[in-house]
């Protein structure tokens, strides 16, 4: 247990430091290159500085070039800057600049993320607080592996009402930490598969999975968004400068424009790769952190066949339901990902789950005394590599990302006035436009701030804001819905 | 040159300093979970103790003629209860698991009782118990491993010989009887 999880730490400062140097790195050089492009006219002609420039009174408005003072910093003048100078200022302040707006918004997503985002999930999947007297064996197993794992509190208990079996923990540390758990789960599985199913939870909890994985994931939201913010922003500025370019004089608007297209290029290639490297980051160590819980699991309950069973039964439990009814977000942070079990040996590198059928090879692998090097002995039977963390190598081929891309469908149109008048259907396809997607997450994030749902007759859900009370009139069908609570 | 040395000097003596100082810490903390850990054991023993009174009512009614096995549980509780020497107590706890099994064994003779919800409660409560008790154990375990683990390698083990910390026990079963494995035999 203590290797494993000196082990563990080890590769998660690792995993978290690639990617949040892949960030920075993003952030630095999106800075430098864009204070290149604007140097560029400089760069081009280094003899500039020896050349006098003659200003005619057209150059500057009247006023101004009275006033006009040539700039100077820390006393020196700077309006003519030596090439030199000029990549001093690109290499040592604007990409240091990029590099820091990038962290400045990681930092604000990481507090919110890392203060709030526990709760949210929680009530997005609808888990409802339990005590003892609601289900006394649930209670009982999460303090026996409480006890095992020497957690220093006990995690909290949800139970999420569903008839699927799985289950989830959260939590930024172990003092502030939950676990979920479906209906399905206790109604269906024996004393032991629970417990194993528990420890598999608790093991995410020991090694600080949420908070590690809520870095990652910030990380990779936030290299989306730098990337296709730039991309947006920029392109803006194209539209617009080529919209107005009549009025000014052409010869400087068509400069700034080339260097606009340039640089829109430049964030049209980062945001393709961009965000595919951050996620297959993203992907590989989920991965792992599900074999390593796996591991931790047996190392508490000393009892592998417990949950090589309960994961064969989670499996065979969605053999017959459809990926429809399951809740997307919180689908990657399940024991076993929904949207991956119906084929046992299914593999991508954007899976975030190991395939079941060689996590449950692995377990019976096991030999007779559970432990880390049982569990590195058995991992090498099955996948018959190093215990290594397989990062890339682990999937030859690229998997196909059509799936994952956000590139609106040709029937985007029509979908989409589809789901303006139900939305309810458009949830359950998964989602393919972008507006489509808004919408699911801004649904999330109003039923974690406890908004109230109301379905009215014609199709259309209003949203109302918690504690509002009175009346409300559907703006279709002008029914008037009297809310009272 | 000479200066340097100094500086050198200096600089190696307050990074040993600090590493003493550490790795007493860590000693130290290792050795106070030791404790907690056992601690813990006995926390989950008087849970055991205190669910037996509880047990004995709900099953009087059903079992008046077993009363010599449950007189032997609650005898073996109230021995484990008193304050003796780890290996006296062990031996209580030795008999106690005995009269519990002893009195499951009996109870599937009682089919009434095993339809009784509060008995059923209580089963689960012993159940878990057990486990908790047996998870306790292993916790310990795990965290002696830990501690001598650490007091052993080098450098660890010369600081932990100057300030005489002494490697902690692993929590073993005392009875052989209990560990041999049962002999099944076909004739």
């Amino acid at each position: 247990m203590f290797e494993l999880v000196r082990k563990n730490k080890h590769r998660s400062v690792i995993f978290a430091c690639i990617m949040l140097f892949f960030m920075l790195a993003l952030g630095y050089s999106i800075g430098a290159f864009i204070s290149y492009c604007c140097y560029y006219g400089e760069l081009s002609q280094p003899d500039r500085q020896h050349r006098t420039v003659q200003r005619t009174p057209y150059d500057y408005p009247q006023s101004y070039s009275q006033d006009y003072q040539e700039p100077v910093y820390r006393g020196k003048n700077i309006s003519y800057l030596s090439p030199q100078q000029i990549y001093y200022f690109i290499w040592f302040y604007w990409g240091p600049l990029g590099a820091l707006v990038t962290f400045f918004i990681w930092f604000v997503q990481m507090i919110y993320a890392y203060y709030s985002g526990g709760n949210m999930l929680l009530s997005i999947s609808n888990a409802v607080p339990i005590e003892k007297q609601d289900c006394p064996q649930l209670y009982n197993i999460v303090e026996e592996i409480s006890i095992a794992s020497r957690l220093p509190k006990i995690p909290e208990i949800y139970i999420v009402d569903s008839p699927e079996m799985n289950a989830f923990a959260t939590g930024r540390s172990p003092e502030h930490s939950a676990i979920a758990v479906t209906r399905g789960l206790i109604n269906n599985m024996n004393r032991d598969q629970i417990q194993s199913v528990i420890a598999h939870e608790i093991s995410h909890i020991v090694h600080r999975d949420t908070l590690y994985m809520t870095i990652l994931a910030v990380s990779v939201g936030t290299i989306i968004l730098i990337v296709v913010g730039l991309r947006e922003v920029v392109g803006a500025g194209i539209r617009g400068s080529t919209r107005y370019s009549r009025r000014r004089d052409r010869e400087g608007s068509g400069l700034i424009l080339l260097f606009l297209i340039v640089i829109y290029i430049f964030a049209l290639i980062l945001s393709v790769i961009a965000p595919l490297l951050a996620q297959i980051i993203y992907f590989a160590s989920s991965r792992q952190r599900e074999y390593l819980a796996d591991a931790g699991a047996v190392v508490f309950t000393r009892n592998p066949e417990g949950l090589a069973s309960a994961l064969e039964t989670i499996a065979n439990g969605y053999a017959h339901t459809s990926n429809e009814d399951v809740n997307k977000v919180v689908a990657p942070l399940y024991i076993v990902n929904p949207l991956e079990a119906h084929n046992l040996n299914a593999s991508s590198i954007f899976s975030t789950h190991p395939p079941l059928q060689k996590r449950i090879q692995i377990l019976r692998n096991i030999a007779k005394t559970p432990s880390l090097t049982s569990y590195e002995q058995a991992w090498q039977q099955v996948v018959g590599k190093k215990w290594k963390q397989p990062l890339l190598s682990e999937t030859p081929q690229p998997a196909p990302v059509s799936s994952t891309s956000s590139q609106p469908q040709p029937a985007a149109q029509q979908s989409l006035a589809q789901a303006s008048i139900a939305p309810t259907q458009s949830s359950a396809t998964p989602p393919s436009t972008p507006q489509q997607k808004a919408r699911i997450t801004g649904d999330a994030i109003m039923k974690a701030k406890k908004f109230t749902f109301l379905n009215c007759q014609c199709g259309v859900i209003l949203k109302m804001p918690p504690n509002y009370k009175g009346k409300v009139k559907c703006p279709r069908c002008q029914t008037i819905h009297n809310i009272t609570k | 040159m000479a200066t340097g040395i100094l500086i050198g000097l200096l600089v190696v003596i307050v990074l040993l300093i600090l590493f003493f100082i550490s790795t007493y810490n860590r000693l130290i903390r290792l050795m106070n979970e030791v404790k907690n850990a056992w601690s813990q054991i006995d926390v989950q023993l008087k849970r055991r103790h205190d669910l037996i009174p509880n047990l004995m009512e709900t099953v009087k009614g059903y079992m008046q003629h077993e009363r010599e096995t449950l007189e032997h549980i609650t005898e073996a509780r109230n021995l484990a209860m008193r304050p003796g020497s780890v290996s006296e107590r062990a031996q209580a706890e030795q008999q106690l698991n005995q009269a519990l099994h002893n009195f499951f064994v009996v109870v599937e003779n009682y089919p009434d009782l095993k339809a009784n919800q509060n008995f059923l409660a209580l089963q689960e409560e012993l159940t878990s118990t057990e486990n908790r008790i047996s998870f306790a154990r292993q916790a310990y375990n795990d965290t002696v491993m830990n501690f001598n683990n650490v007091l052993q390698m080098f450098p660890t083990n010369i600081i932990g010989a100057m300030f005489g910390f002494k490697g902690q026990d692993f929590f073993e079963i005392q009875d052989a009887a209990e560990r041999e494995v049962p002999k099944v035999s076909f004739k």
